[in-house]
């Protein structure tokens, strides 16, 4: 308690992080055609709010991994 | 189509994360409908394919409405199915009297020296799995820690649970925020899936059945015009459940494909209505240089001798419905078991054990086999070593200092007996006696 009371937003100790970057949903908003699409791509650190930079927009999706995938196919 | 048929879901169906998520990967449009189907917009979104179904015997692994497939069919892509599963987990918080501070979850980044280092290969340096990455059973999701009292974090992630030796891919992961404003992640794990002995099909008439086996193409009947089923059928599935509509299907889609038009299989064949009456069907089959009654003359794949039957075939839609083996396949040989009765658990999803249930008793009862019984109520279940006292009946304990049994109500260990009992039994007794009611044991052959 007296450790995570010293600091109100507990981390680990982190080595220096490259950003993982994250693209925003609104594209699968259909309110109507105009306030469609956004596909902006946003990048967070731990704490931060779960938000598009450009249209607010509540949910992100995370991108596709970089590493080489095989896939078997049957 | 119908409830369990699966197919086309929506237009969206690729972009949505549903908790699960059965999808065809390449449905097609029934090749007989009725008006009312096409009015209400029901072969908007596929729900099946139309297979080449031959009416016949073959095999024996037909019988009890099984379903003989070709495995060049499946190859090319018949009833191959995606499975969606989604796993959901975030950053808790734990409030507690008196404390200022509210204690959270943290999101770990993966400790890539560590031992667990194999459950992490998914994860990105967030902490959260990426898209595209396979996973295989145990691999951790989401690598969540829980504060512990002491002000350090204790692992708790979100692992993937499915089929050993299976290749599960993460689809989709999105984050977003709980009320509390804290992550939360959703992940979508896809798997495609082709149909294997067991899957269950069905046509729209409801003869539903499993795939009993799957037969090389070579092996399978064809028709003079190279023309070989996709599936068989057994012929003994229509006199009892009397599925005309399922005959005319064949014939309507037979003619439908021969000539390219969508007929109409309603019913009611009345003037002003819309149905391709029978006759008429018969007609284009003739014309169209069938057989007037839709039967083939099919020579035999595996000795190419002609087939001593003509052979009522032609397509039929089928659906394929979402209860797959792999999802039900299970089996026990030790596991976990229930505290209190101390048996072992139920389901597969607790890894649980086969009931021999109280039919299955009286069969090993009634053929006498007395030490199967045994063995599977009693050895294979809850074994229980207890001291009992012959002069009170009563259960004692076993003293380990004096190295006897004795009597709890006798207060001395010169008769007792141990023996053997299921814990249940045991336990029975004892809720027995805390409820006024002395059930004592007599022991014969001590």
């Amino acid at each position: 308690m007296s450790s995570a009371a010293s600091n109100p937003r507990p981390q680990p100790p982190q080595p220096k992080q490259e950003e993982t970057r994250y693209v925003c949903g609104g594209d699968l908003l259909f309110v109507s055609y105009n306030t469609r699409c956004c596909g902006e791509e946003v990048s967070l650190r731990p704490g931060d709010k779960i938000e598009c930079s450009a249209c607010n927009y509540p949910v992100l999706f995370k991108k596709r991994t970089r590493r080489i995938v095989e896939f078997q196919a049957r | 189509m119908g409830k369990q048929a699966m197919g086309n879901i929506a237009y969206n169906q690729l972009r949505r994360m549903d908790t699960l998520l059965y999808l065809l990967v390449y449905p097609q449009k029934p090749l007989l409908t009725t008006k009312t189907i096409e009015l209400v917009g029901y072969d908007k979104l596929g729900a099946g394919q139309n297979a080449t179904v031959a009416v016949m015997s073959y095999s024996g692994y037909d019988i009890e409405d099984a379903i003989v497939m070709n495995k060049a069919s499946l190859d090319r892509g018949f009833g191959r199915s995606i499975y969606m599963k989604r796993f959901n987990d975030g950053i808790k918080t734990y409030d507690e009297k008196n404390q200022v501070v509210i204690k959270e979850d943290i999101i770990a980044r993966p400790d890539r020296d560590g031992q667990n280092f194999g459950k992490m290969r998914v994860l990105d340096n967030d902490g959260i799995a990426s898209p595209g990455e396979v996973v295989r059973p145990k691999d951790i999701l989401l690598n969540r820690q829980v504060p512990n009292t002491s002000g350090g974090y204790k692992p708790a992630p979100l692992t993937y649970k499915g089929p050993e030796g299976e290749s599960y891919v993460v689809d989709k992961v999105s984050l977003y925020s709980d009320t509390r404003n804290k992550l939360q992640c959703k992940f979508l794990v896809r798997h495609t899936r082709r149909p294997e002995v067991g899957d269950k099909f069905s046509s729209r008439h409801g003869q539903k059945g499993v795939c009993g086996t799957i037969v090389q193409q070579e092996d399978l009947p064809f028709s003079e015009r190279s023309i070989c089923p996709d599936l068989i059928m057994n012929p003994h599935g229509f006199p009892s459940r009397m599925t005309v509509g399922k005959m005319i299907e064949l014939l309507g889609s037979k003619a439908g494909v021969s000539c390219g038009r969508f007929h109409y299989g309603s019913a009611f064949g009345e003037p002003s209505g819309h149905a391709d009456k029978v006759e008429a069907i018969t007609d284009t089959l003739v014309k169209m240089g069938f057989s007037y009654d839709g039967k083939d003359f099919l020579y035999s794949g595996i000795t190419g001798c002609p087939l001593q039957a003509y052979i009522f075939m032609g397509p039929i839609y089928y659906q394929r419905l979402k209860h797959m083996v792999i999802d039900k396949m299970h089996a026990r040989g030790t596991g976990p078991r229930i505290q209190l009765t101390r048996q072992p658990t139920e389901g597969k999803s607790r890894n649980g054990g086969l009931r021999i249930g109280e039919m299955e008793r009286d069969c090993l009862i009634g053929y006498g086999a007395s030490m199967l019984a045994y063995e599977r109520l009693m050895l294979a279940s809850d074994p229980f070593e207890i001291h009992v006292c012959r002069e009170c009946g009563l259960l004692g304990y076993y003293d380990h200092k004096r190295k006897s049994g004795i009597c709890t109500k006798c207060k001395i260990g010169d008769h007792m007996a141990t023996m053997k009992l299921p814990y249940a039994c045991k336990l029975l007794i004892q809720e027995l006696q805390s409820m006024n009611i002395v059930p004592r044991l007599k022991l014969a052959n001590a």
